[in-house]
C-alpha cells in the first residue's frame, strides 16, 4: 500500500510546487500596487516617493521579480509565509487563527450533512418514485437553489430579531466563551451549511444507490434468501466510492470557508480573510490562503485514493 | 443424502401466466406455461431471447423485474403454491430449497466483497446460528466439490481475480452449499469457452447424479441441451410449444418451431475428406507471416505477447477460420489487420501492401481495402446515427468526391445485398434486431467493396435460428462478390460451414492448420482435440456417446 502511495505522494509534491510558482506569479500579474493602500493619504509629491521606495525596501518589493520568488520559496519551505502587508502579522499566525473557527464550522456542518444524507438518500433510493422520494428529492433541489445569503438572512430575521432565541451573529457573546454559547452561535450558520451539504450529498447517495440496486449481484443475494436490507447493505457499500469523490471535492472548498455565509454571521472564519485580503490586495495572506486550498485539496485526493484502494479490491489489486 | 424419489415432482408450474406493466399498458409476457421438474432430471428450457424462459425462472423463485406480476397460474414446489406464499416463507425457499445459477456476468458477485465470504454469506443467511468457522469449513468444501483448487485459499480472493470459468464454479458453489433439491441454472455456460463450458456442465452433471438434485436448465444452445437434458420444453413467444423427452424431440420434433430451432444449428458433418489438400495458384488476399503483437501495460511492467509467431494466408476470394479459446490471440490477429493493435514483429500484407511500415494516410488509404464485421452490433454502430449514415460513413471516410446521391443509391444497393429493406436509412440501431444490426454491421463493411473482410465473431451474440439466416446471407454475399475472409470464431462447427481452411490458435500460437472438415473430424493435436470434443453436439444420443468414449479414453 505504501508503495502504491509514494508515487502519489511525489507527483502531489510536484503539483504543489507548480501551483506556488502559478500562484505567485498570478498575483503579481494582476494589476494595482498594493503600497498604494499603505501610504498615507496626506502625502504628496517627492516624500510621497520617499515613503513609497521606503516601504518597497522593507517588503523586499524592490529587488527582481525571480530574487523576490527565490526568497519567498525558502521561506516557504521552512514554513514562513511572510507577513501580511496590511496588519503587519505573520500570514502563517493569520491562517491558523482563522483555521479553527472554519474547521468547526465545517467539519460539524459535513458531519450533520452526511448524517442527514445517507439516510434520505437510501430512501429515496429504495421507495423509488413514491411520496417519500419526490419530497426528498424536491427538499434537496430546492436548498440547492435558494441562495445561502437569502435563507441565511430569513434565518436571521425569524430567530435572531423576531423570535430573538438565537445570537445574530459571531462566535461567542461578549465576556463568555463556554461551549453552551459557542453552540448557540452554531446552530445557525452550522444548519444552514449542513442543509446545503446534505441537499447536494442527497443527489449522489441516491443515485449511486440506485445504480447499484439496479446490477446483478443485487439479484444475487435475493436468490439465495437474504432479505432487502441485506442487499441494500451491499449495494451501500458499492455505492461509497461515488460519495468519497464527492466528499473529496467538497471538503476543500468547505475548509476554505463559505465566503457568504461567514459574512452574513460574522464569524471569523477562512472565506472572511481571504475576502478582505483581496480587497486589500494583500499578495502574502492571498498567496497563503491559495497555498492553504491547494495543500488541503492534495490531502483530500490522496485520503481519497487511499479510501479507494480500502474500500474497493479492484483499485487495491489493479496496483 | 440420498433422497428417495418422493412420489410428487419437486417443482410442478400449472398455467403460468405473467403480465408485465409497460407504459404502453400491460404485455403478456408467460402465457399458461406447464412443466414439471422430478428429483435427479434435468429439464431443459430452450428458447430464443424473448421466449420466456428467463422470466419462467425468475418467477418460480419470484425474483421478478418491477411490473412484473404472476397472474395465474400455479408453482407447486413439494405441494406448496410458491405464487401465493408468504415473502417470509418464500425466502427460507430461496437459496435453501431451491438455488438459482446465473450466467456469468462481472456483477453476478457483489466486486468488492470476497468469494468466500459472499458463499458463506449463502449459507449464513439460513443458518443464521452456526459459527463462522463452521460456515467457511462448509464454504471450502463447496468450493472443492465444484473443482476449485486451493480453495481455502482462493476464496479469500475478489470476483475480479478469478476467470469467467471459476467464477461460474463460484455461482454453482453458492447455490450448492445449503444442499437445494432444485437449481435452477439460467444460461450458465453462455458466456464461456467451450472447454470450459465442457467442465462445468460435468459438474453439474455429477451433481445431478451423486445428489439426485434435480436441475432446470435454460439455455438458447442446442448442443448443451442435447448434452444434458433428460426432458425438454420449447418455449416461443411466453409458451410452451413442445415439450418431450430428450432423444425423441431431437430425433423426431413435432412442432414447426422445434424443427426450425435445430435445423438452425450449425451441423458438423461426418465425412472425413481427404487431408492436405492445398492450393496455391492464386496470390493470397492476406498473407501473414511471422506475426507478433505484443501489448506493453506499462513501463515497469513486463509487455504481453499476444500473438507469437503466427503465419498464414488467406487465398482470394476463399474464407479461412480462425479457431481458439479466449486469450488465445484470435481477435488480437484481426485486430492488428485492421490497425487496432500494434504489429511488433513479422508482416502483413494484404494484396501487394506490407501494411506494418505504412503509416498516416497510406495506412488509412491501405483501410480502404478491408472490412471489419465486429463481435457485439450493439455496441459497434452509433447509437444515435441511422443505419444509412453508420453505412455511409466509410465512403465519406474514402470517397470524399462521392455526390450524395450516389452514396445514397450505395447505401440502398448494400441494404439490398444483405437483405434488409432499402426505406430503413433513416431508422436507428436500437429499432433493428441483433440479427438485423449485424447485417447492417456486415453492409458497412462491404461498403467501400474490400477485397478482403475481417469478421470477428460476427454472430455469437445472435440466436441459433437468427445465426443461421445471418450467416447465411454472409455466404451467399462472399459467393457473389468474392471477397477473402478472415473469420474469427470459437465456434467450430460455423467455422466448418463456412470455410474451407482453418487455423487454431492456443497462446498466440497456431497448434493445427488445415482443412476444417478434417480438423473438426480428426483433429490431430491434443488442444484441437478438445476444442473439438468440448463442443456440445445437438443430438442427444451422439453426445452420449460421446460422454462414454471421453470416459473411457480417461
Amino acid at each position: 500500500m505504501l508503495r502504491s502511495l509514494l508515487p502519489r505522494l511525489l507527483s502531489s509534491v510536484a503539483v504543489f510546487l507548480l501551483i506556488a510558482i502559478g500562484l505567485f506569479t498570478l498575483v503579481r500579474l494582476a494589476p494595482g500596487d498594493p503600497i498604494d493602500m499603505m501610504v498615507p493619504p496626506e502625502l504628496a509629491g517627492a516624500p510621497r516617493d520617499a515613503y513609497i521606495a521606503s516601504v518597497r525596501e522593507r517588503f523586499g518589493l524592490d529587488q527582481p521579480i525571480v530574487v523576490q520568488f527565490w526568497r519567498w520559496l525558502g521561506g516557504l519551505m521552512t514554513g514562513d509565509l511572510g507577513f501580511s502587508y496590511t496588519t503587519g502579522r505573520p500570514v502563517g499566525e493569520l491562517l491558523a487563527g482563522r483555521l479553527g473557527p472554519t474547521a468547526l464550522l465545517m467539519g460539524s456542518a459535513l458531519f450533520i450533512g452526511l448524517v442527514i444524507a445517507v439516510p434520505a438518500g437510501v430512501i429515496a433510493a429504495v421507495r423509488r418514485n413514491t411520496i417519500a422520494d419526490y419530497t426528498i428529492s424536491s427538499v434537496s433541489v430546492l436548498a440547492i437553489a435558494v441562495p445561502s445569503f437569502f435563507l441565511g438572512m430569513l434565518a436571521i430575521y425569524t430567530f435572531a430579531v423576531k423570535l430573538q432565541v438565537l445570537p445574530s451573529s459571531g462566535m461567542h457573546s461578549t465576556g463568555r466563551d463556554d461551549l453552551g454559547d459557542l453552540l448557540l452561535h452554531m446552530i445557525m450558520p452550522v444548519g444552514l451549511l449542513a442543509l446545503a451539504n446534505a441537499a447536494n450529498f442527497i443527489r449522489y447517495v441516491r443515485s449511486g444507490v440506485l445504480e447499484e440496486l439496479e446490477k446483478d449481484y443485487v439479484r444475487t443475494i435475493i436468490a439465495k434468501g437474504g432479505t432487502r436490507t441485506r442487499a441494500l447493505r451491499h449495494a451501500l457499500r458499492n455505492s461509497l466510492m461515488s460519495l468519497i469523490t464527492v466528499l473529496a471535492m467538497t471538503i476543500p472548498i468547505a475548509l476554505s470557508g463559505a465566503v457568504v455565509l461567514e459574512q452574513i454571521f460574522s464569524w471569523p472564519g477562512m472565506g472572511q480573510l481571504a475576502i478582505d485580503a483581496l480587497g486589500n490586495r494583500d499578495y502574502p495572506v492571498l498567496i497563503g490562503f491559495g497555498l492553504y486550498i491547494a495543500v488541503l485539496v492534495l490531502i483530500c485526493n490522496l485520503i481519497a485514493d487511499l479510501s479507494y484502494t480500502i474500500i474497493d479490491p479492484r483499485v487495491r489489486t489493479a496496483r | 443424502m440420498t433422497k428417495q424419489t418422493a412420489p410428487t415432482p419437486p417443482l410442478a408450474v400449472h398455467d403460468l401466466t405473467l403480465d408485465i406493466s409497460t407504459p404502453q399498458g400491460k404485455v403478456r409476457i408467460l402465457e399458461d406455461v406447464a412443466f414439471e421438474v422430478r428429483p435427479g432430471e434435468i429439464v431443459g428450457i430452450v428458447g430464443e431471447s424473448g421466449s420466456g424462459k428467463s422470466m419462467t425462472a425468475l418467477s418460480v423463485l419470484r425474483i421478478l423485474p418491477a411490473g412484473a406480476r404472476i397472474v395465474g397460474g400455479r408453482i407447486e414446489f413439494e405441494g406448496v403454491d410458491l405464487a401465493t406464499l408468504s415473502s417470509g416463507r418464500m425466502r427460507r425457499i430461496r437459496g435453501r430449497r431451491i438455488a438459482m445459477v446465473f450466467q456469468d456476468h462481472m456483477t453476478t458477485l457483489d466486486p468488492v466483497i470476497s468469494i468466500g465470504a459472499q458463499i458463506e454469506e449463502a449459507y449464513r443467511i439460513h443458518h443464521p446460528r452456526v459459527p463462522r468457522a463452521k460456515a467457511r469449513e462448509k464454504m471450502v468444501e463447496t468450493l472443492e466439490l465444484v473443482g476449485v483448487p486451493d480453495a481455502a485459499d482462493r476464496s479469500k480472493q475478489y470476483p475480479h481475480q478469478w476467470s469467467g470459468g471459476m467464477r461460474q464454479r463460484a455461482v454453482i458453489a453458492m447455490a450448492l452449499i445449503n444442499d437445494p433439491d432444485l437449481i435452477i441454472a439460467d444460461e450458465p455456460t453462455t458466456a464461456l469457452d467451450v472447454t470450459i463450458q465442457a467442465e462445468i456442465l460435468a459438474v453439474l452433471r455429477e451433481l445431478r447424479d451423486r445428489r439426485s438434485l434435480a436441475i432446470m436448465l435454460i439455455t438458447h444452445d442446442m448442443g448443451v441441451i442435447a448434452d444434458m437434458a433428460d426432458r425438454i420444453v420449447v418455449m416461443k413467444e411466453g409458451k410452451v410449444v413442445e415439450m418431450a423427452e430428450a432423444h425423441a424431440l431431437f430425433s423426431s420434433p413435432e412442432h414447426p418451431y422445434t424443427r426450425k430451432l435445430l435445423d438452425a444449428v450449425p451441423q458438423p458433418s461426418d465425412a472425413t475428406p481427404e487431408r492436405g489438400r492445398v492450393e496455391e495458384a492464386e496470390p493470397a488476399a492476406l498473407q501473414v507471416s511471422d506475426l507478433v503483437v505484443e501489448y506493453h501495460r506499462s513501463w515497469r511492467r513486463q509487455g504481453v505477447r499476444a500473438v507469437d509467431g503466427v503465419s498464414f494466408s488467406v487465398p482470394a476470394g476463399q474464407v479461412l477460420g480462425l479457431v481458439g479459446e479466449s486469450g488465445s490471440g484470435k481477435s488480437t490477429i484481426g485486430k492488428a489487420i485492421v490497425g487496432l493493435a500494434p504489429i511488433t514483429a513479422g508482416s502483413i500484407r494484404v494484396g501487394d501492401v506490407e501494411l506494418k511500415a505504412l503509416r498516416g494516410g497510406q495506412a488509412r488509404a491501405a483501410r480502404e481495402r478491408f472490412g471489419m464485421v465486429f463481435q457485439d452490433p450493439a455496441s459497434s454502430l452509433n447509437p444515435r446515427m441511422t443505419i444509412g449514415e453508420c453505412i455511409a460513413e466509410p465512403l465519406v471516410a474514402h470517397r470524399r468526391t462521392m455526390s450524395r446521391t450516389a452514396r445514397h443509391a450505395r447505401v440502398v444497393e448494400l441494404l439490398e445485398q444483405v437483405q434488409l429493406p432499402a426505406a430503413w436509412t433513416t431508422r436507428f440501431p436500437h429499432e433493428l434486431s441483433g440479427g438485423q444490426r449485424q447485417r447492417v454491421g456486415i453492409a458497412r463493411a462491404l461498403a467501400l467493396d474490400p477485397e478482403l473482410l475481417i469478421a470477428d465473431e460476427p454472430t455469437s451474440a445472435l440466436d441459433v435460428s437468427v445465426q443461421a439466416a445471418v450467416l447465411e446471407v454472409f455466404q451467399d454475399l462472399q459467393q457473389r462478390l468474392g471477397f477473402s475472409c478472415l473469420f474469427i470464431s470459437h465456434d467450430l462447427a460455423v467455422v466448418e460451414l463456412l470455410s474451407e481452411n482453418v487455423v487454431v490458435l492456443q497462446q498466440g500460437q497456431i497448434v493445427e492448420e488445415g482443412n476444417a472438415r478434417s480438423v473438426l473430424n480428426d483433429p490431430q493435436t491434443e488442444y484441437a482435440r478438445r476444442l473439438v470434443d468440448a463442443a456440445p453436439f445437438p443430438d442427444p444420443a451422439r453426445q452420449r456417446a460421446r460422454h462414454v468414449t471421453r470416459i473411457t479414453n480417461v
